[in-house]
């Protein structure tokens, strides 16, 4: 399947990626309703800040792409964590950052 | 101000720039030099179609990793992997991650980014190729590292 299969990671790296890329698929099918309606909002632009239990987060959605950036130990500035490509497509955007609201929330969760 | 102050002036502005530049960044290789010397790298892998994503989602997504590795130990590490696809014009960014600063695990001699990826929306062949870079702190003093390329660009059945 891969061109260059994930051997560059060790076993252990392996398994945090089951554990990460499989909360993020829980996260966005238990929380789908709530977060449908953030990126409803904030697909025309705009951010969000997210509360959650272990910091600060903000979600920042643009024409380009949606990007998300948790708030630093100064706590006054925000360090982008990632950003995704979005299209023009209003139902791509709003999946796209209902992934991407999923992702955040699962690094928070698992401490990435 | 007269003539020869302003030029005085943009004379020291301009070596102020050019030696941050020297300390922040490191030498052609890769490899960061301080005394005692300290050496880093960073290694970018070719994007590549990610099985975990794949077991695990059931979905196809194009995914690169990489790995800053120094013979001191890092801190505070900020790895930022982009990844690029190739097409009409310039390549175009389409997914970027950073590692978090102040999380445990950006501590260390070797420092991972595993999760930067984009989630494929056909199996339209294109073109991509990952570039990482770092920020980190080593001995007390921050670091900035070049951008470093993965070896190849690599056709994948994946339209993003």
């Amino acid at each position: 399947m891969s061109e260059i299969p994930d051997d560059f990671l060790s076993e252990e790296d392996l398994a945090w990626e089951r554990t990460y890329f499989s909360l993020m698929m829980e996260l966005k099918r238990r929380n789908s309703s709530r977060y449908e309606d953030l990126a409803g909002r904030l697909s025309v632009g705009g951010e969000e800040i997210l509360e959650l239990s272990t910091g600060t987060y903000k979600i920042s959605v643009d024409n380009n792409g949606c990007g998300y950036s948790c708030r630093e130990a100064d706590g006054k500035n925000f360090q982008r964590l990632g950003w995704v490509k979005l299209t023009e497509d209003p139902a791509e955007r709003i999946n796209a950052i209902t992934e991407a609201l999923a992702e955040c929330e699962a690094r928070a969760q698992i401490g990435a | 101000m007269g003539k020869s102050l302003r030029t005085l002036t943009a004379s020291i502005s301009l070596i102020s720039v050019v030696c941050m530049s020297y300390s922040f960044l490191p030498d052609v290789a890769g490899a960061v030099v301080t005394p005692p010397k300290t050496k880093c790298f960073i290694e970018v892998q070719n994007a590549h179609i990610s099985t975990s994503i794949l077991e695990q989602q059931g979905r196809l997504a194009v995914k690169v990793n990489a790995t800053s590795r120094c013979n001191a130990p890092q801190s505070n590490v900020i790895l930022t992997v982009k990844i690029f696809k190739e097409g009409l014009g310039t390549a175009h960014l389409v997914a970027q991650r950073s590692t978090r600063a102040n999380n445990p695990k950006s501590q260390g001699l070797v420092v991972k980014n595993q999760f930067t990826f984009a989630y494929c929306k056909n199996t339209t062949r294109s073109k991509y190729y990952g570039v990482a870079s770092a920020r980190a702190t080593i001995r007390g003093k921050a670091y900035t590292t070049a951008p470093v390329w993965s070896e190849k660009t690599l056709e994948l059945n994946c339209g993003t």
